[in-house]
């Protein structure tokens, strides 16, 4: 339970423009998350939450250090293989949801299972348990996300990051877009998602939304300054 | 072991892509479609014509050389016994040939060439023509003659049988004024229905004994000769002797030699027609390639979405480009289809060529027609979609999920 899950060491990231001058967003990082932990990252705007987020996420490449993802470390990986490991062991859950409007609720649900080459008959079944377990309803099957709530889409986006039952999820402000109750309901599935053993990271700016996590880390200027129990 | 996507599920997604942008991925589809519509139109069509043609011309004997008078220069007796002489030559036949209106039974009225000459050699003039009643009139009969098909019925009904008289009006010069004769033949043979070709179209003619070139129809002198050659091999030879004794005063009509000049003016035109329409394939690809490019655009979000999902950059990759290819599959097939229709629409006419000579022809779809109409159009399908699906991959997925 308390095997370490994700671990940055020294992690940097500096973004050059296209004038030369250098940003650092992430100046030497250093993180051990242990599996099953849920943990709040906050920080005023520009001061690189998002950044370690994607880090974590192996959607960045860190610009000097070391990030270990359940083991493995990514930055020595190839594209094929980070994707891979993205698909079996991360879900990210988005701001704005992120759903395909073109693609239907189970559509859009069934995408990490297309990767897993799972048959189509393996999927449905897979799809359907993981909007239940989210409280969605499966008359949404058919639906395209325009036709659901903010609330209902980040609860559909939840489902679509379960699905492949990944061990982490990772939230990028997923209550930002979303009405005070929408937000409690889904603060709610990501804590009963914790209870599960899932490991969750979740990026926010709102003290309140942060404090349902059981740790609080602060960020400031690239750097973790702070980290707070609760 | 590294996941692959599989086949159906890649189509799968590619049309839903296709379909979410409906009107612009038909009108690209339309685009695609033009190039093979084209080319297999046009090349079938031609081919169609160019293998009938070719046909007829080898059909009507290799060996045939047909000389006509030209300038002012007479063909006369002499010139007959001094091309009789030549080493190339089987038999021969001078004749006179005439054009006459006829009015059928059914009040229809033809014309009909007129044609006096050495029946015996009728078959080797044209060649595989039969008799199908009757027989051929002897040299002495002048007034008998061998009918076309066409001049003794129409539309399959038989107006005429051996032994009827048959009565048309031919122009005449007396006096250097121009004056109508009225003359009368007697049937003595009827060909076979032979079909159109150059130069003899037997169906519309008559054929009488050489002496009815004088005696009938008035001529003073002989308006061609017909030359059969020992052997098709020999017909240059025979032609290049023809024109070294006399010059520019004949026209020298060698069906070899037509058949050489349709088969290379045919094949000049056929490499233009694939030309010309491998521009609307130039033009097909810039079309895929900006749709492409703005779909890689609009879906930018999506695409960093689907990296989050786990979907590698080859993955996304193949995505694009299979719809690329799906969207020139779909053109190719209607392209190709349209084509063929479009073939037998334009054959559905007769082609004129020479005075009579029309031909009537199927077009020749072939497989290699439509492997290349088929192959050019993946080639730029995939051309046109690589780039774009390129860019796709290659898109880093922090930046595709923050663009607005």
């Amino acid at each position: 339970m308390d095997a370490e899950i994700i671990k940055l060491v020294n992690v940097s990231k500096v973004y050059v423009s296209a004038g030369g001058v250098q940003t650092w967003a992430l100046r030497g990082v250093n993180l051990v998350i242990r599996r099953g932990e849920f943990i709040s990252i906050m920080g005023p705007s520009g001061h690189g939450k998002t950044t370690l987020l994607y880090m974590i996420g192996t959607l960045e490449k860190p610009t000097s250090g070391k990030v270990f993802i359940d083991g493995y470390d990514t930055t020595v990986m190839s594209d094929e293989e980070l994707s891979r490991l993205r698909n079996k062991k991360i879900g990210f859950v988005f701001q704005q949801y992120n759903l395909i409007n073109r693609m239907t609720v189970e559509e859009n649900v069934e995408l990490p299972l297309i990767k897993l080459g799972l048959p189509r008959s393996k999927r449905k079944e897979l799809v359907e348990e993981s909007l239940l377990k989210v409280g969605c309803e499966l008359s949404w099957l058919k639906k395209r996300p325009i036709q659901l709530s903010g609330g209902q889409q980040q609860r559909v986006a939840i489902a679509r990051a379960l699905v492949a039952n990944p061990q982490i999820i990772l939230c990028d402000e997923p209550t930002g877009a979303l009405d005070s109750k929408s937000a409690e309901v889904v603060l709610d599935i990501l804590r009963k998602l914790n209870m599960l053993g899932h490991t969750i990271i979740m990026v926010t700016h709102d003290a309140n939304v942060a404090s349902i996590a059981k740790k609080i880390l602060l960020i400031r200027d690239g750097n973790i300054v702070g980290e707070k129990i609760i | 072991m590294v996941e692959v996507l599989s086949i159906a599920d890649i189509v799968g997604l590619a049309f839903s892509a296709l379909r979410e942008r409906r009107l612009r991925s038909i009108l690209t589809i339309l685009g695609i479609a033009i190039g093979p519509a084209a080319m297999v139109s046009i090349i079938g069509t031609t081919e169609g014509y160019t293998s009938t043609i070719v046909d007829q011309l080898q059909s009507l004997g290799q060996n045939t050389v047909v000389i006509f008078p030209a300038k002012d220069y007479r063909l006369s007796d002499y010139d007959v016994d001094r091309l009789k002489s030549l080493d190339e030559v089987d038999v021969l036949t001078p004749f006179y040939q005439s054009r006459g209106q006829f009015r059928k039974p059914d009040g229809t009225t033809m014309i009909l060439t007129i044609y006096a000459l050495d029946l015996n050699l009728l078959n080797k003039i044209v060649v595989g023509s039969k008799i199908v009643d009757g027989v051929v009139p002897p040299p002495t009969l002048y007034t008998y003659c061998v009918a076309g098909d066409k001049v003794v019925s129409s539309d399959n009904v038989r107006y005429y049988g051996v032994g009827d008289a048959i009565t048309f009006i031919v122009p005449l010069m007396k006096e250097n004024k121009l004056t109508l004769k009225t003359v009368s033949t007697r049937i003595s043979g009827i060909l076979a229905p032979y079909g159109s070709v150059f130069p003899v179209n037997p169906d519309e003619s008559i054929f009488l004994p050489i002496q009815a070139g004088k005696s009938l129809l008035n001529l003073k002198d002989y308006s061609g000769i017909f030359i059969i050659v020992k052997s098709a091999e020999l017909v240059d030879s025979l032609v290049n002797k023809i024109k070294e004794i006399y010059g520019d005063n004949v026209q020298i009509i060698s069906l070899k030699e037509i058949a050489k000049t349709v088969s290379n003016i045919i094949n000049i035109l056929d490499n233009l027609f694939f030309t010309v329409s491998s521009i609307s394939f130039a033009v097909a690809f810039t079309g895929i390639m900006s749709t492409m490019f703005t779909s890689v655009v609009e879906r930018t979000r999506e695409i960093g979405v689907l990296k989050a999902l786990g979907f590698s950059s080859n993955d996304v990759l193949m995505l694009f480009l299979f719809e690329s290819i799906l969207m020139t599959l779909i053109g190719v097939i209607a392209g190709i289809v349209s084509g063929v229709i479009g073939a037998y629409f334009i054959a559905f006419r007769p082609l004129r060529l020479v005075g009579t000579w029309t031909v009537v022809s199927e077009p020749k779809i072939t497989l290699w027609l439509i492997t290349r109409a088929l192959g050019m159009s993946l080639m730029i399908g995939v051309a046109g979609g690589l780039l774009p699906a390129w860019k796709a991959s290659k898109m880093v997925p922090v930046e595709a999920l923050r663009y607005e």
